[in-house]
């Protein structure tokens, strides 16, 4: 859905570099790992204290907070599966 | 057939301090209700309640006699346009429609807009306010929904886009109920074919505008003659 993959995008732009430094700093699996957890926590508390408003956008097509942040996650760990998955196909 | 918004028994505290002890509307399809009151009565709370997004500890919203707790996730019910803007700033008004707006005829009709359709690719951090404001109404009466709640529309607007606001508004009442909250009061009762006002917790309807000197929400002789 387009409107949800809106808000990851918007998520993202947060979550993407503070995990790249993470992963610069610790290593790749540490990029990995922080881009499904604390990297998505920080960035979701951004958009809570920059963009709050921004939900009644979500929320006036019936998506609640936890749908997106939900969808959110579920998104990253599917990127993650498949960069890990591209990690051990290219260290083969 | 029309719909029915029942809203009964909605309360609502902050910091040990009542502000809604029980307030009562209804709106059906054709309704545009004009909610008024003092700063800190509970109008955005009262909308944001029956929207579904702010919990309380006592309300009842029944919609064509189905009760809902949360009405904003059940689709095709209810939009809630809040009292500060919230678009996404860094897309355009074009890919905005696109996403918004399910039905084909709709989407070409606010992308037809004469006040919109010059700035169809600029971004929304682009708009001036009342630009903003007018787009932001157009979506959500484009929406599918049965019941469109305002949260002070003409704030910053000025006075052309809230004639067109209005216009927007009647138009669209034939199947849409809406109830519109704003301090603008003449425009409020412009809008509007029933006026309440929250007094001490509870809505009261008011059926004469002189009402509203009594009420003491506007100074004596604005509406009555002496």
């Amino acid at each position: 859905m387009r409107i949800v993959f809106n808000y990851y995008k918007t998520i993202q732009v947060v979550n993407v570099p503070f995990s790249f430094v993470f992963g610069v700093i610790f290593g790749i699996d540490a990029f990995l790992i922080c881009f499904c957890t604390f990297g998505l926590v920080l960035s979701v508390f951004y958009f809570e204290l920059f963009y709050k408003q921004q939900y009644y956008f979500y929320f006036n097509k019936g998506l609640s907070r936890s749908q997106l942040i939900g969808s959110s996650f579920l998104g990253n760990v599917i990127l993650t599966i498949l960069l890990v998955a591209l990690k051990n196909t290219s260290w083969l | 057939m029309k719909n029915v918004l029942e809203v009964d028994s909605v309360m609502i505290a902050f910091d040990n301090r009542n502000i809604l002890t029980g307030c009562y509307f209804k709106c059906e399809t054709g309704d545009i209700i004009g909610l008024l009151g003092r700063n800190g009565c509970g109008k955005s709370s009262l909308l944001k309640i029956v929207f579904g997004t702010l919990p309380t500890y006592n309300k009842f919203i029944r919609i064509n006699q189905k009760v809902y707790d949360k009405p904003y996730k059940h689709a095709n019910l209810i939009a809630y346009l809040p009292q500060h803007d919230f678009l996404p700033k860094n897309v355009s008004i074009r890919k905005i429609v696109k996403m918004y707006i399910n039905s084909a005829s709709n989407r070409e009709a606010i992308l037809d807009d004469d006040r919109l359709k010059l700035h169809l690719d600029k971004r929304i951090s682009e708009l001036s306010g009342g630009e903003l404001r007018y787009l932001e109404i157009s979506l959500l009466v484009n929406l599918d929904v049965k019941f469109i709640l305002l949260d002070e529309p003409f704030s910053k607007v000025e006075p052309l886009y809230k004639e067109l606001i209005i216009n927007l508004i009647k138009e669209k009442s034939s199947t849409i109920g809406f109830v519109i909250t704003d301090h603008d009061y003449s425009n409020i009762i412009a809008a509007s074919n029933h006026i309440i006002l929250i007094n001490n917790g509870t809505c009261n309807s008011i059926n004469d505008l002189s009402d509203l000197e009594r009420y003491n929400y506007v100074p004596l002789g604005t509406f009555s003659r002496e």
